[in-house]
């Protein structure tokens, strides 16, 4: 049963941080650098997204068995791009300001490679609610990346955040940092340090699994090492 | 060459398509059903929202109504005050496939209000050009400032009083000059004419 649970919640957690669309796989570049002008469209962005990919990848995967191999990709296409019609629709009708300032991208969301690359490697292999919960991890780790993107560009570039003026930052905010160029800057930097950071964390962990491992499968082994180790700490004493 | 033929398998692939594109259009028809917006009440809400005056029935004939380049008058409604309400709109900013619209307000010799209907301006940098308060410079002049010709071969969208460029924000103050000068043109040569 806990195996089963831990199974489920994999691709949610792997989604989000592990195998992060934006930073790690480096999907989804055209909305991120073009719509993370501000924090809050990064979010909207994100979360529009988020929407598509669950919805998708939870009707690939109960479709999985009836959509012939031939004509996959039509399919696949075919129910993204309803859902993300559907986001477009209700965003125009019910968030106008935010629909008038993504524009082009919330349709362009059906060609997005994210949910094709989803579709086509996870959902259409796998059950409903791995595949649900795989679009939410997905999806979730492109609204984080989006929002930080957002966020780091208008802080410095337009000197806010969430919109809300931030009083020191209005006399040295440098405008580059909101256009394209600064994106380019902005999205470099950040796959830089996030990589650094998830990098190092999970060398950590990594690490600690194998000595736990190791320590449980291999005693003598362990123990050898140990000795080991304590005859180098005797020898650098000695040497002093 | 190889024989086109029609087997099992080929209706097979057609009618799934069919069918997955038949649930996707029903679900999209109940969705838009819902959804749908209608912009001239979407437009009548906001001028309501800008100017108190309830607006009257009287249109504007725009025959013979020449626009600035790249600049174009969307839709005029008249106020039960005389004030006349003008949704103009230029492309000739940042970004130009949306443009910049603007419901300007004119009444008699003065420019009531000037406020931003719809932009794809860049937020925090073109967007500095459609403040409140950079409109308000606008607000200041009257329609007397406005070079006013009816043939605008050769002439400048410039009037007699300038309103400077917004530093940072050239190209989308460009626009909004274009805007509230075409509307203001669209005032004197047409609503005037009608009043």
């Amino acid at each position: 049963m806990r195996q089963k649970v831990k199974d489920t919640l994999e691709p949610l957690t792997s989604g989000i941080i592990k195998d992060n669309a934006t930073f790690r796989l480096v999907l989804g570049t055209c909305p991120t650098l073009a719509v993370t002008t501000s924090g809050l469209n990064g979010l909207y962005m994100g979360l529009a997204t988020t929407f598509v990919l669950v919805c998708s990848n939870a009707i690939i995967s109960l479709l999985r068995k009836i959509i012939p191999r031939k004509v996959r990709i039509p399919c696949y296409i075919l129910v993204i791009a309803t859902f993300s019609t559907i986001v477009e629709m209700v965003m125009r009708k019910f968030l106008p300001a935010i629909y008038d300032v993504m524009g082009l991208f919330l349709s362009l969301i059906v060609v997005n490679c994210i949910l094709l690359a989803r579709a086509e490697s996870f959902s259409s292999l796998n059950p409903l609610l791995p595949s649900v919960m795989d679009g939410l991890g997905i999806g979730l780790g492109f609204t984080m990346s989006l929002t930080l993107m957002g966020l780091a560009r208008e802080f410095l570039g337009a000197g806010t955040f969430f919109g809300l003026v931030v009083p020191f930052m209005q006399h040295i905010k440098m405008t580059v940092f909101i256009l394209p160029a600064g994106g380019f800057m902005v999205y470099g930097l950040m796959m830089v340090l996030y990589n650094l950071v998830v990098g190092t964390i999970e060398k950590k962990i990594q690490d600690y699994k194998n000595r736990h491992y190791h320590a449980i499968t291999n005693p003598l082994l362990k123990a050898q090492e140990d000795e080991e180790q304590a005859r180098r700490n005797a020898s650098v004493g000695g040497d002093k | 060459m190889k024989k086109f033929s029609i087997n099992k398998d080929s209706i097979k692939l057609v009618i799934i398509l069919g069918c997955i594109a038949l649930v996707s259009g029903l679900l999209l028809a109940c969705v838009n059903l819902f959804t749908q917006v209608d912009e001239e009440a979407k437009l009548k809400e906001t001028i309501g929202e800008v100017y108190s005056s309830p607006i009257t029935d009287t249109t504007y004939d725009m025959t013979g109504f020449e626009n600035l380049p790249k600049a174009e008058i969307l839709n005029m409604f008249k106020a039960e005050d005389g004030a006349v309400i003008i949704l103009s709109k230029s492309t000739n900013c940042y970004s130009a496939g949306k443009g910049i619209s603007l419901l300007v307000v004119i009444k008699g010799n003065d420019i009531v209000d000037i406020v931003s209907y719809a932009h794809g301006e860049t937020p925090g940098l073109g967007t500095n050009a459609l403040t409140d308060s950079y409109l308000a410079r606008y607000e200041a002049l009257s329609v007397s400032d406005f070079t006013i010709e009816s043939d605008i071969t050769g002439a400048s969208p410039s009037g007699k009083k300038e309103v400077e460029n917004y530093t940072g924000a050239t190209k989308s103050s460009n626009g909004v000059r274009d805007a509230v000068t075409n509307a203001v043109r669209a005032y004197v040569l047409v609503a005037k004419e009608v009043a």
